[in-house]
């Protein structure tokens, strides 16, 4: 049976359980309403003439804000024809003179603060002294005096510099003080509403992989596992992989039904108004990033699918994929020049900034073309590393479940995850555009990142207690060898970024400090997984972390602002007694951690 | 299909063996019983002989060849029921069935003629479209089992499959598993409720933590530890003068039974006893009881004899 023959076989009873009943028949229904849901959003954001579209307008760059419009075109928009009436009878009925207060009095006294302040500041050069000279005409014609009013009332100021000042001035000349009245509608074209179409067509596509996805996969697996009912189909001839990727298939046919159509929209309205290119790249990072992230999701249900319900666990994933999309999304809508890194690590924010692209280009990347190609860079590093961590995950998985290896990860797999996520986070540190900073600090900025991540791998690392062998004394050693490897290599990929010697401030007190925590770090994770807990062993290694984590920042205060042996206990500086603790502590924690896992057999 | 196991180990955590140095050789084509306390290490080993985890020591010949390095094929053969197996609540048994049999790869046409002969064979046909969270427990015990049998396996592994069972209930699995034995399927099965065992086993197998007891034919194992002997509770309606108990206990003396209890059920008189003999010896002492006037209402069988074998290892060697 060829791969392809395999994988369809393993997908066939989950995507069949998946389509069961009546199911698929729901599911196309509801694909199909989205679809028409995702038209009409389309067209209700391109054409609509709330102020809530035409706020979302504003930020999609679409449309210019009301408020300037008013005040640079002197006009004054409405939202109906009612208010129409009433805003040009009270125009109608406006005497200089008179006390009422309305918007026509208010854009009087706009129009003529404005006027002399242009009439009496020198003018700068040729047709502007035209301008002025028209300025103070129509001042004398309204029977206008030249005085400028009180600054503390009227905060307007004039500067000839300011073409949308002298625009505001032409447009009040050319009005002759008498503001236009409006009513508000979308300044959007057809072809414009088909752009914005197209753009909701891939957030919600983005949205359906990159969350909805996950959130299925992660909790079907949290689900299997709570109810046992995975047990039985390690006994069926499935392979582990083939298992793992059916169960991921017959959640992800469910997303895939729901997202096909709203892909097709994308395309096809990037075929007529946009870029084909970046959608296509969109679409393949999203696709890419739902691997990965539907791994994650699955060994997160996995490992905790016991311990919790797969409802809990299921607010928590969507909390979790959530928070990243939105960070993701705001990344990778508003682009920035610091933050373009963040693409290669958030597949949610290079998506959102290819789909963007490819319909709605950011003007910064037309401004700036070595932007782009480093947003390009960015996401095509990502995009593999992020695949690459997707089969770590998938492998890891696997051997979870099959419960025949020692660990989740070889050492070589480890190692390469490790370097994986190291490349991504150096790449996404805004501290690498900072060519003033220390390479000390951008080591510790990309230390605290990657913390997480290398605990991970550090615990798939280590053999467990439910993996089968019989094994020999745990290999402590040799797994905080592992961990102070990773870190290593990160200081000479930090260094080799920023290209630019070891920093002097880096001190042996700084290297004990950090020793301390990557160990403790390493002792916890390793405790973690190799070790039962009990109710005692929990609170001290939750405390412990705690400590280490109040540790990091510590250490990195000591490097940026002190280097004095007199601050090297800070909690010393509060009470000589908390010092002592801080003291006691740091050495008590590790001893405890290596005691505990050395009694292991 | 033979199962050997040769000196199979098991330790989840490197430091306590759950299964050690199991040495048992299942014929093909039998109903071998796995009996043990809870803990014993009996769904550790169906587990290993399931391919669902690896023996920490030891070697396991299915028809003389080791574990393939990739056991898939091998599991086309097996059907596991491990303990505590739920079912999908919201799946029906046929949607259940067909699930399972396109994960043990079974072609659309085969699998759709063994659905329907499996619910037929576990009379859960009247039930196929029903969610399964609305069975009754003996039905989804049925169920689980049928999903075992379902690709026609050559070998049956089946952990406590009685459990949640009603009594039609077992004497239909009991059919079933006969049949299945009868069609050449091996089948190990692993139970606490030993008078299920007792005629359904060909051979058997005591285990306690982790470690074989005994092993062999069961009619061998009874007679090696001289377990000849019925224990039965007979419950009599007694009359004014309590004249019957008397009765009773003159007559089962007469023919040697020993009286282990008295007491009160229902408000009538109860005797358990036990009798040196085989069923026979029963019928004639209830037949001599109502020659003697003795009104017997009910007369029930407590323990098998291999519960007898059971309690007698348990006491001589592990407690």
């Amino acid at each position: 049976m060829s791969k392809l023959a395999q994988l369809r076989s393993a997908a066939l009873p989950f995507v069949t359980r998946a389509h069961r009943g009546g199911r698929l028949r729901r599911y196309l229904f509801l694909s199909l309403l989205l679809s028409i849901l995702t038209l009409i959003l389309g067209a209700w954001i391109s054409f609509g003439s709330g102020h809530f579209e035409s706020a979302v307008r504003q930020g999609l760059n679409l449309e210019e804000s009301r408020w300037q419009r008013e005040q640079f075109e002197h006009l004054i928009i409405v939202d109906s024809a009612q208010e129409e009436a009433i805003v040009l009878a009270e125009i109608q009925a406006f005497h200089p003179a008179s006390e009422e207060w309305n918007q026509a009095r208010s854009k009087y006294d706009e129009a003529v603060n404005l006027l002399r302040q242009a009439a009496i500041q020198e003018s700068p050069r040729g047709q502007l002294r035209t301008l002025q000279a028209e300025v103070q005409m129509t001042l004398a014609q309204h029977g206008i005096s030249h005085e400028v009013p009180d600054p503390d009332v009227y905060y307007t100021y004039f500067n000839w510099h300011e073409a949308q000042q002298v625009q505001q001035l032409q447009a009040i000349l050319a009005r002759d003080l008498v503001p236009a009245v409006e009513i508000y509608e979308s300044p959007l074209t057809l072809v414009d509403g088909v752009r914005v179409t197209g753009a909701i067509a891939g957030g919600i596509f983005a949205l359906l992989l990159l969350v909805a996805a996950p959130l299925l996969v992660g909790t079907q697996m949290a689900q299997e596992v709570h109810e046992n009912t995975l047990m039985p189909l390690t006994g069926t001839s499935l392979r582990t992989r083939e298992l793992v990727l059916g169960l991921g298939a017959g959640a992800l046919s469910i997303v895939g039904l729901l997202a096909l159509p709203q892909a097709l929209l994308l395309l096809l309205t990037v075929a007529f108004v946009g870029h084909l290119i970046p959608a296509l790249a969109g679409i393949a990072v999203a696709l890419v990033g739902c691997f990965f992230l539907s791994f994650l999701a699955q060994l997160i249900g996995y490992a905790l699918g016991s311990q919790r319900t797969p409802g809990v666990l299921g607010i928590g994933l969507l909390s979790f994929f959530g928070t990243l999309a939105m960070i993701g999304a705001a990344f990778g809508l508003n682009p920035a020049k610091q933050t373009i890194g963040v693409y290669a690590l958030l597949p949610e924010a290079a998506t959102a900034h290819l789909f963007r692209s490819s319909l709605l280009p950011h003007e910064i990347f037309f401004r700036d073309w070595r932007l782009a190609h480093e947003a390009d860079f960015a996401i095509a590093v990502g995009t593999v590393g992020i695949g690459l961590l997707g089969l770590l995950g998938l492998r890891a998985l696997e051997r979870k479940i099959s419960r025949k290896a020692v660990s989740a990860l070889t050492g070589g797999e480890a190692l390469l995850g490790a370097l994986v996520t190291m490349v991504l986070v150096v790449l996404a540190n805004p501290a690498r555009q900072n060519h003033y900073g220390q390479s000390g600090t951008f080591f510790l900025l990309n230390l605290a990142l990657l913390t997480v991540p290398f605990v991970i791998f550090l615990m798939m690392r280590t053999p467990s207690a439910d993996l089968g062998e019989k094994r020999k004394a745990l290999p402590v050693a040799a797994l905080l060898g592992e961990l102070f490897l990773w870190a290593g290599l990160l200081g000479v990929l930090s260094l080799a970024v920023l290209k630019r010697p070891l920093d002097a401030s880096i001190h042996p007190v700084f290297i004990a400090y950090f020793a301390w925590y990557l160990g403790v770090v390493g002792l916890l994770a390793i405790r973690v997984v190799a070790m039962p807990m009990s109710l005692a062993s929990r609170a001290w290694i939750a405390f412990s972390a705690l400590f280490a984590m109040s540790a990091f920042p510590q250490m990195a205060a000591w490097v940026q602002y002190y280097g004095g042996t007199e601050d090297l206990l800070m909690m010393s500086q509060m009470s000589p007694f908390l010092g002592f603790v801080q003291a006691a502590l740091l050495v008590a924690i590790p001893v405890t951690l290596w005691r505990s896992l050395r009694r292991r057999p | 299909m033979e199962i050997d196991l040769q000196g199979l180990g098991k330790t989840y955590d490197g430091a306590a063996w759950a299964v050690r140095d199991l040495t048992l050789k299942i014929p093909s084509g039998s109903i071998f019983g796995l009996i043990g306390p809870n803990g014993a290490g009996k769904s550790t080993t169906l587990r290993m002989l399931a391919t669902v985890v690896n023996p920490s020591a030891g070697t396991l010949l299915f028809d003389g060849e080791p574990l393939p390095a990739d056991p898939s094929d091998l599991r086309r053969q097996i059907g596991f029921l491990g303990d505590g197996n739920p079912l999908y609540k919201q799946m029906s048994p046929s949607e259940y069935l067909r699930f399972f049999g396109q994960c043990y790869r079974m072609s659309a046409s085969d699998l759709e003629r063994a659905i329907e002969d499996t619910l037929q064979t576990f009379d859960l046909t009247g039930k196929r479209d029903t969610p399964s969270g609305q069975l009754s427990k003996g039905m989804r015990q049925r169920l689980l089992i049928a999903r075992c049998l379902l690709h026609r396996p050559r070998l049956l592994l089946l952990d406590e499959p009685a459990d949640g069972l009603d009594p039609r209930s077992r004497s239909d699995l009991r059919t079933a598993l006969l049949k299945a034995r009868d069609s050449g399927v091996t089948i190990l099965v692993s139970s606490h409720i030993l008078r299920e065992l007792d005629d359904l086993c060909d051979s058997m197998a005591i285990i306690q933590r982790g470690r074989l007891v005994v092993s062999g034919p069961v009619d061998e194992i009874i007679e090696r530890y001289d377990v000849s002997r019925f224990v039965y509770r007979l419950r009599i309606l007694d009359d004014a003068s309590k004249s019957g108990l008397d009765r009773a206990q003159a007559v089962l003396r007469e023919h040697r039974a020993l009286i282990e209890e008295t007491g009160v059920e229902d408000g009538e008189p109860t005797i358990t006893i036990q009798v040196q003999g085989d069923e026979a010896l029963m019928a004639d002492i209830l037949a001599a009881l109502v020659a003697a006037g003795v009104r017997v209402v009910t007369s029930s069988r407590l323990r098998s004899r291999l519960e007898d074998v059971y309690n007698r290892l348990s006491d001589d060697q592990v407690n």
